[in-house]
């Protein structure tokens, strides 16, 4: 027992280490990730050919620079992306659950991942640029349109005083007129763009390069710091709504608009790379209440993480249950997390420290 | 310089509503202060005036003789605690993260050794330190009310303003609460106003009453002499007369049948 402070501190600590090792079990899950697949890549092999010395206690043979490049173009940016859109999207759905107050929100709440897939679509539709630019194209379009929907949405809300409500309507309704949009390329598309826009719209890491893992990286961490300070702000938002919040010292219009922003960049910084992964968003956040309890202090980096897990774990499974058949990670995601979802909710024990 | 929080000639209106009307009293530090009048008389309305919560159309705040209207939201927090609705909470955090909470104004995202030794403090003094690490909606009326006077003392504050601290609890809890508010105000010489439906509450405890009618303010002063018949009727469009039992009085509604 002690004191409560004394009870204060070692929970603190507690989480701390919670948090070492999810981060941990990240790590293994990479690793992992890195050696599953066609290529036979063993972590023993992976410790030989890095490891200077590692070949006197190991038996095991380094890569062939066939492995090599199998490892470094192709399973390395995939686990990378992977990590880097989790984490951008749970960071993202915790702080959309908490500045709306609405534990159903997550980052496509504003109609971020319509107005991406509409840009995606325009591009697809109408093309107009050269074959070798449209993945470009398609990611500027997309992001662009993200970014548009996000700003009509956040507008529209900060005329209305920059409630939770007309931020949570808003949201529903653009999602609406961006898919209603979307349907419309769909309908006018023909059959060679069709598929094209519907695997768009399935949302994978096949095309995530070196160069996006790297602007995917830089947003996230631009962005996290931002919505990781407002811990405070979202537990008063969150648990009492906006007086309690204010009577506190904080700005709510400012705290919710500057986090607006981050989960814009975080949300259309992902999608437009990788396509619509939905159930992160939602998920991650709430798996990480489960594990550390309510304060957002705890639940922004462990969303982070959660969400990097579940999409690192969804890719690989994706990669490799229908091998050589690819299953795109947007569909696996909610295979995957739907069932770990639904047995945290059966056996809750919320903040179990 | 003057002592206390006078609050002078507040105009609030929702769009063409008028809520308030050149409202306007005055407390002195350790004084527990209660706003009193009907539905819509516009007690919630002044109270959120005060600490900036609601902007009034025209009017000011003044705390030992320094307007606080134009402080920054953080500055008011300094000096205004604010105790909520207790229904309004919602979440899960537990109840030693909302009293630290109420150390925003002071500190940044990590609370400092003495932040927490503060809510230690607190808690103790409120007796909860068996339920610091249980969730608030875990608790019972009674007890997150405490709870959120707890965050508002962690504010410590100059001032302690609260929104029907009592209505949602039970009889012993009202009293309790009451009593709380009273010591507080006096071993910390706080300005406390609360806004009070049960007048005999107001009559057991408060140094003095406000009576709100239609915006305005009716009556000001001790509440025995705040409280006769005729005004009840006019606030409160209901008869009652006035009895005493000792040197308490109560107020008894006539029943309408």
């Amino acid at each position: 027992m002690g004191t409560l402070r004394e009870q204060y501190v070692r929970l603190s600590w507690k989480k701390g280490i919670l948090f070492g090792i999810c981060m941990a079990a990240l790590l293994i899950l990479a690793v992992a990730a890195c050696c599953l697949g066609v290529a036979d890549l063993t972590p023993g092999r992976l410790l030989v050919t890095y490891l200077p010395g590692m070949d006197r206690i190991l038996s095991a043979g380094p890569l062939t620079p066939r492995e090599e490049n199998i490892l470094l173009m192709l399973r390395l940016p995939r686990v990378a992306a992977g990590i880097a859109a989790g984490a951008s999207l749970g960071t993202a759905g915790a702080a959309m659950q908490a500045i709306t107050g609405n534990q159903m929100a997550s980052p496509f709440t504003t109609g971020l991942s319509s107005a991406a897939a509409l840009g995606a679509a325009a591009v697809i539709v109408f093309g107009g640029v050269s074959a070798g630019m449209v993945k470009t194209a398609t990611v500027l379009a997309a992001f662009v349109m993200a970014v548009l929907c996000a700003m009509l949405v956040f507008g529209i809300a900060w005329v209305k005083g920059m409630g939770a409500e007309s931020l949570v309507l808003t949201g529903i309704a653009l999602n609406y007129l961006f898919s209603a949009l979307n349907s419309t390329m769909q309908f006018i598309a023909n059959e060679d763009q069709l598929p094209a826009i519907v695997h768009w719209s399935f949302g994978s890491l096949n095309s995530v390069g070196w160069t996006d893992i790297c602007i995917m990286a830089a947003i996230f961490l631009s962005a996290f710091p931002a919505v990781f300070s407002q811990g405070w702000a979202f537990n008063l938002m969150e648990g009492g709504g906006d007086e309690a919040a204010r009577a506190l010292g904080i700005n709510t219009g400012r705290a919710r608009l500057l986090t607006g922003g981050a989960v814009t960049l975080l949300t259309a910084g992902t999608v437009s790379f990788t396509g619509v992964i939905g159930f992160v968003g939602l998920a991650a956040p709430h798996i990480a209440r489960l594990l550390v309890g309510n304060d957002y202090r705890q639940v922004t980096p462990f969303s982070a993480v959660t969400g990097a897990m579940l999409v690192l774990a969804a890719d690989t499974l994706g990669r490799n249950a229908f091998s050589p058949t690819t299953l795109p990670v947007g569909i696996v995601v909610s295979y995957v997390g739907v069932p770990l979802f639904l047995f945290l909710i059966l056996k809750e024990r919320r903040g179990g420290l | 310089m003057a002592r206390g929080l006078e609050i002078k000639g507040i105009h609030f209106s929702y769009g063409k509503r008028k809520i308030l009307e050149d409202a306007g009293f005055a407390v002195d530090p350790g004084e527990l202060c209660v706003l009193l009048g009907a539905n819509g008389a516009g007690k919630s309305t002044l109270l959120k005036c005060i600490n900036g919560l609601l902007t009034p159309a025209r009017g000011n705040v003044v705390w030992n003789g320094r307007e606080t209207d134009r402080l920054s939201v953080k500055e008011k927090a300094k000096i205004y605690g604010y105790v909520p609705q207790e229904t309004g909470v919602r979440g899960g955090l537990t109840v030693m993260e909302t009293v630290l909470s109420g150390r925003l104004p002071y500190m940044g995202l990590a609370a400092r050794r003495q932040d927490v030794e503060k809510a230690e403090k607190i808690l103790i003094r409120l007796g909860m330190e068996h339920l610091a690490f249980c969730r608030m909606d875990t608790l019972s009326g009674g007890e997150r009310q405490r709870a959120l006077i707890g965050r508002a003392m962690a504010q410590e504050p100059e001032v302690l303003l609260l929104d029907e601290p009592t209505s949602s609890l039970d009889l012993r809890f009202q009293y309790e609460v009451m009593g709380l508010l009273k010591e507080l105000g006096t071993e910390q010489s706080l300005a406390v106003v609360a806004v009070v439906h049960d007048l005999n509450l107001a009559l057991d405890f408060a140094d003095q009453a406000v009576l709100l009618s239609g915006g305005r303010v009716l009556a000001e002063g001790r509440p025995e002499a705040v409280l006769t018949p005729e005004r009840i009727q006019a606030s409160y469009g209901i008869p009652a007369e006035i009895g005493r039992f000792g040197d308490r009085r109560v107020v008894l509604p006539r029943m309408c049948r």
